[in-house]
């Protein structure tokens, strides 16, 4: 074995959450278009931008170190998407209009779109990448997590 | 011939972690930031003994953990 990664967050697919996790830990919108945020944090400017499915806050990690806040914005995102997650079901189960209570379920629905629309934009791009780089892929599905085996003779 | 292997998992909360073996030196950073630039911030990624040995192709050498990936700001 070579190398082991993990990535250390959940990544960001709903706007509200996003906003509502930068907001958490003081950043501050200062313009927001449909795919860009330019967000400020503790007093310097970030871009984030809407890239394969999810909300990205680009940096350059080769040059210095990760933003400490990084850590603090993953759990931020997950309380927000949690506490959103509970609220809609919660909403649902009070709702007493039938129209309410659709809404609700469109919106429930659209949040775990968002959220099978990411899984399957990163399947995709990692099988045509890997391909291209020259491997033979193995892919295998259990309880909702996909494994990826990447081979090449070296 | 040697084989390379890179095992990638998507989790159902959709993310991922990634595992390479086979794969020597800085080459395997490479091959995951190749693979994953754009879908995550590849950083942190932690070797192993391999990792350390004199890879063939590249024939560089790299100690402790480098970050890598991530993009511009």
């Amino acid at each position: 074995m070579s190398g082991v990664w993990r990535e250390q967050s959940i990544p960001m697919v709903d706007r509200a959450c996003a906003l509502e996790a930068f907001a958490a830990i003081g950043g501050h919108v200062t313009t927001a278009s449909s795919s860009v945020l330019q967000v400020q944090v503790n007093g310097r400017e970030w871009t984030v931008r809407h890239v394969n499915g999810r909300y990205s806050v680009r940096y350059n990690a080769r040059g210095g170190v990760r933003p400490t806040w990084f850590a603090e914005l993953s759990k931020a995102y997950e309380a927000a998407y949690t506490a959103k997650l509970q609220r809609l079901k919660a909403e649902e189960e009070r709702a007493t209009a039938e129209h309410e209570r659709a809404a609700l379920i469109e919106e429930r629905r659209q949040l775990e779109a968002q959220r099978l629309e990411l899984i399957q934009t990163r399947r995709e791009e990692i099988l045509q990448r890997a391909k291209a780089m020259g491997y033979r892929v193995k892919e295998t599905k259990t309880n909702g997590q996909i494994r990826l085996v990447l081979v090449r003779n070296g | 011939m040697k084989e390379e292997r890179i095992v990638v998992i998507i989790d159902a909360d959709g993310s991922m972690s990634a595992k390479t073996s086979g794969i020597k030196g800085t080459r395997c950073i490479e091959e995951l930031e190749q693979l994953l630039d754009q879908l995550a911030e590849v950083d942190d990624v932690e070797h192993t003994r391999e990792f350390h040995e004199r890879d063939p192709v590249a024939g560089q050498r790299a100690k402790g953990k480098q970050h890598i990936g991530g993009g511009q700001q």
